[in-house]
Formats: structure tokens, C-alpha cells, sequence
């Protein structure tokens, strides 16, 4: 039932809207060498969402939807070695949520079953204005829930939705959870320098991942995922994660577009609840 | 509910006493089940109650709380019947059952893609449920598989009650703040076994307003139907892996229809569609 190996796990951690799709379909490309991607066939592939309540439930024998969002805490520690890795060697997990421990001093993702982790970050300036786009809110009100220490998602107590209960944080909260309370010691990649330099990026990734990739494949890679072709793949219907109606998840696919979307309010309120991780990161 | 069997010994006794924190002789486990050389399964929810499974027919609880704590027949009703099923040779699936204009539908799927709000739904149309989250299924019964009928209640959540409007009865949880709450379904109910039609394995997220229908079958319902085995990480730990994939094989094979059903996402939605869903998944195909 247990791997011979439990360290098989890897985490692609970020807030939302910092990459994190965009690394995942990096690297299902890459681990093909490049060839050519195709967006409709990358669900199950690489970079497979954890919080899917339905993998605690078959790993523990339990409903989580029982549970309180306490409860089902609690547990969250124990899955990586029941969890169903479908012949994989490592799987690489997208997780949205902030590093912490139970009640109980137990990592939610604990270091006796990483391989690596890997932590994506991106101005918060331009965060929130994606994080508007994606969610359907106000900017305004984006900005606040990025300064919510408190904030949760799929976290109501009358409803049940088939993600698990995830603890984001404020933003700050979510950056300073992985990079200093984790004993994951993750590669720290900004979205930045991954719309600058992706095959530098790409790199870096491979590398915590311990593949052996050539540079060829990643140039092939950084070609194969161009926003460009991303979007046209999106607009061509192929992209199973599109957002519905007429928003496009890949939206705009730069870095610094807050400039032209914030008011000046907005930006210093950014500033003032996230300046001094903002200061650490260089976005100040 | 009054018992309408014959004055045969009971198939299953439950009652309260102690149960070991470690199971000796455990030869294998997960952070809740311990299962022993003797095919014992051992049960914990924390906070709740232990419970020991064994040989198919005898439940034994082990909780602090008095007998009539939800929460203790919360777990008892759920995985303990899934362990129950499996050690009996009965095939438990996690799907909603109801019996709809001639038909006998289950809704598979895990939680959160709208089993018991389908059921709900249908009953509001004149369906008479037969098992809420947990359907038993005995793939080997003379002349096909057939479902044993569970009981009369729906574990629904609060935004379900409220958009269907119907009545909540009691919170399902009592040790913890919950708004998910045991709703006793009135009507007759019938516990005789009944030959299983259709199965709409549900898929989440389907951000169209209209229901989508996919039919599946070989391999694939294979794989679907295993996907759905209850409490399915235990039947391995009680070395019926092999067993398990063989009844999903011939269920696959039964000629049933089953198929896969994207829902629209919310179930205020889901609650307006209930008109138009209903002769859809009855339709003869």
C-alpha cells in the first residue's frame, strides 16, 4: 500500500494568479522534451490539484464531507502515502494553499515526503488585478481578501464543495508561510523573471526536480508555451481550466500591467499591507 | 422504521463496548482502519467513537458520548456499512439510489458532485429514494445485480434544504459546528432488493447551465464504477482487491446503462433544472 519511496511528492505552491498554471504547463511540456502541447489532454498530467476532496476520502476511508474544516485538517498531514500517484514515480501537486500545521504540530505538507518544492510569487500589484479577472470580484474587494490572514476558500460550513477546505492567508501571509515557516527550503521563482526569461525558469524548476533535461528541450519548451499559442489554444476551446463565459484565463501574460489598472489609492493600499514582503521580493 | 423481515436471527448486531486502541494481530493499516489477521477492522474517528467490524455481522462502539449522538450513527451509517458490506461480499458504491417512473437510478460520484441534491431533486417528482450515499450492491444475485435498499434519510446540506425547500430535520454532526443536517424521507419504504437499471456517474463543474449526458462503457465503466467503490482503500487493507475489481467488471458488464452526467455548477441551478432533468434520465435509450 505505501511507496517504497515516500518522498515522491512535490509541490508547486503559489498564492493564486502567480503562475502556477503556466509552470505546470511548463513542465508537462518539457517533460515530453517539447514536443508539441496540446492544453485539452493536460488535466491528469502534471501538476495534479491536491485539495480534490474525494483523494483524503479514498485514502482515509472517511467522508471529509462529515468533518468539520478542523477536522478535516487534521488529517490532511497523513494522505501522501495512501493517495492514489496512478503508476507515477513523483507526482507534482498544485496547491494554493499557505504552509501551516495542525493543532496537533503536524505539516500539512511535511518534509519527510518532498522531493522538492517549488514556490512561485508575483507582484501583488498585478495578483490583484488578475485575481478580480478570475474570481468575478471588485478590485477593490481583491485587495482586501489579499490582506486577510484569515482567508479561506471552499470553507463555507452549509454547503459542501468537492475541493477540501484550503487556507490561503493574506498574501503576505501565503509568501512569508512557505519561504521562512517551512522547513521545505522551496526554489523561489517570480513570475517576473518567468515572463522574462521562462528557459531560465524552466531551468531552475527541472533542476529542484532533479530531471535531466536537455537545452534543447527547453528551448522547445519556451517556444511550445508562448502566451500567444497559450491563448489561442484557450480561444480554440482547448483548454479544459477555462474560466466559462467569455473571461479568458490566460488573460494578459505580462508582468507590471497594474500600472494601467489600479488607481493610485489602490496601489498604495497594496503597498502599505504588503510592503514589507514586497521590499524582500524586489517589487519595491 | 418497523422491522418487515421475517423472525430470522439479525444478519448484523451492533452494540457498545470496548474496543482495543491497538487491534492485536493488526497486519495492516491506514491513520483510521487497523485491520488484523483475522480480517477485524478497527475504526477511529476521533472526538466520536472506535468501531470494530467483524466477520460481516457484528459491529462493536466504543465512544463516550450517549447512544443517541448523531455524530456516532453518522460514522456507523457510513464507512462502518461500507467495511460491513465488504466483509459480506456485497459491492457498496458510493451513488444515491432512487426508484423514478419504473426506473432504479444511482448517482455515483464522490462528495460535492451532487448525489443526494439529484436524489432530492427526483424525489420532489415522485421518486421513492432507496439508499442515500452508500448503495449496496450484490453483483452476484440470481438473474443480475441487484441494489439492497438502505434507509430513509438524506444527509443534505443547508444550501440544498434551502433551495429545494424542504424540510431539514436534525444536524447530522452534534460535536461539531456543521450546517449538513439528517433528513428523514417520508413515504413508504421498501426494503426488498430490487434489479439496479441505470448509473449516472456525476461529473463536477460543468459551467453550462444545460446537463450533459455521456455514455460509458467497457473498459472505462470498469474503471468508473471502481473509481466509486466505498470505502475502497479498506477493502484492500482486507486483501479483497482482487474481488472488488472483478465485481466492478461484471456490474460493467450487467447491461446496465450507465452513463456520465455533467451537472451545471450550483445547486440553485440544479434546483430549477429538476423539471427538465427528471424525463431526461428516464428517457429510454
Amino acid at each position: 500500500m505505501t511507496r517504497d519511496d515516500p518522498k515522491a511528492n512535490v509541490w508547486l505552491a503559489s498564492y493564486p494568479k502567480s503562475g502556477n498554471t503556466w509552470m505546470r504547463i511548463g513542465l508537462i511540456t518539457l517533460r515530453d522534451g517539447g514536443e508539441t502541447l496540446d492544453l485539452g489532454r493536460m488535466t491528469n498530467n502534471i501538476g495534479v490539484f491536491l485539495a480534490m476532496r474525494h483523494r483524503l476520502d479514498m485514502a482515509l476511508d472517511i467522508d471529509s464531507s462529515d468533518l468539520s474544516a478542523d477536522e478535516v485538517l487534521l488529517l490532511r498531514p497523513w494522505i501522501y502515502e495512501l493517495i492514489d500517484h496512478q503508476g507515477r514515480e513523483t507526482t507534482i501537486w498544485k496547491i494554493h494553499d499557505c504552509w501551516e500545521r495542525t493543532t496537533d504540530g503536524a505539516a500539512v505538507f511535511p518534509a519527510e515526503v518532498t522531493l522538492a518544492t517549488l514556490y512561485l510569487v508575483r507582484d501583488p500589484r498585478d495578483v490583484a488585478v488578475s485575481f478580480a479577472h478570475h474570481f468575478e470580484v471588485t478590485i477593490d474587494r481583491a485587495i482586501e481578501l489579499m490582506a486577510d490572514r484569515d482567508y479561506r476558500v471552499a470553507a463555507k460550513k452549509d454547503s459542501c464543495h468537492f475541493h477540501l477546505p484550503q487556507h490561503y492567508s493574506s498574501w503576505s501571509g501565503h509568501v512569508t508561510s512557505w519561504l521562512d515557516q517551512s522547513d521545505l527550503m522551496p526554489t523561489l521563482i517570480r513570475y517576473e523573471d518567468m515572463v522574462a526569461d521562462f528557459a531560465t525558469a524552466l531551468r531552475r524548476a527541472s533542476t529542484a526536480l532533479r530531471w535531466d533535461c536537455t537545452e534543447g528541450a527547453i528551448q522547445a519548451t519556451v517556444a511550445a508555451t508562448r502566451f500567444g499559442r497559450l491563448r489561442a489554444q484557450e480561444q480554440a476551446g482547448r483548454f479544459p481550466e477555462g474560466l466559462g463565459g467569455d473571461r479568458l484565463f490566460f488573460r494578459r501574460g505580462i508582468a507590471g500591467g497594474w500600472r494601467d489598472s489600479l488607481s493610485a489609492a489602490q496601489t498604495a493600499r497594496i503597498e502599505r499591507d504588503h510592503g514589507k514582503v514586497m521590499e524582500r521580493l524586489g517589487y519595491l | 422504521m418497523p422491522w418487515s423481515g421475517d423472525d430470522r436471527p439479525a444478519d448484523i448486531v451492533i452494540h457498545r463496548g470496548p474496543v482495543p486502541k491497538r487491534l492485536s494481530g493488526t497486519v495492516r493499516e491506514t491513520p483510521l482502519v487497523q485491520v488484523n489477521d483475522q480480517n477485524w477492522l478497527r475504526f477511529g474517528v476521533r472526538n466520536v467513537a472506535d468501531y470494530l467490524v467483524r466477520g460481516g455481522n457484528e459491529v462493536i462502539i466504543d465512544t463516550p458520548h450517549a447512544q443517541d449522538t448523531q455524530d456516532v450513527g453518522l460514522f456507523l451509517l457510513g464507512s462502518v456499512l461500507g467495511f460491513l458490506c465488504h466483509q459480506r461480499g456485497l459491492l457498496p458504491l458510493h451513488a444515491s439510489c432512487v426508484s423514478f417512473q419504473g426506473a432504479v437510478i444511482a448517482f455515483a460520484g464522490p462528495s460535492g458532485t451532487g448525489k443526494s441534491t439529484m436524489a432530492a431533486l427526483l424525489l420532489e417528482q415522485g421518486a421513492r429514494l432507496l439508499s442515500d450515499d452508500v448503495a449496496v450492491i450484490d453483483v452476484h444475485a440470481d438473474g443480475g445485480p441487484v441494489l439492497l435498499p438502505t434507509f430513509p434519510r438524506q444527509k443534505l446540506w443547508r444550501d440544498t434544504i434551502d433551495a429545494l425547500g424542504v424540510t431539514p430535520g436534525r444536524y447530522l454532526r452534534r460535536t461539531v459546528e456543521l450546517e449538513k443536517f439528517d433528513r428523514p424521507v417520508p413515504g413508504p419504504f421498501d426494503g426488498a432488493p430490487v434489479r439496479l437499471d441505470r448509473i449516472y456517474q456525476l461529473l463536477p463543474r460543468w459551467r453550462q447551465d444545460a446537463p450533459r449526458m455521456m455514455p460509458v462503457s467497457g473498459l472505462l465503466a470498469v474503471r468508473m464504477l471502481y473509481e466509486n467503490v466505498y470505502r475502497r482503500t479498506a477493502s484492500g487493507l482486507l486483501g479483497l482487491s482482487d474481488r472488488i475489481f472483478g465485481d466492478c467488471a461484471a456490474l460493467a458488464a450487467a447491461g446496465l446503462d450507465i452513463q456520465a452526467l455533467a451537472l451545471p455548477d450550483g445547486v440553485d441551478i440544479l434546483a430549477r433544472s429538476g423539471a427538465e432533468l427528471g424525463p431526461m434520465l428516464v428517457a429510454p435509450r
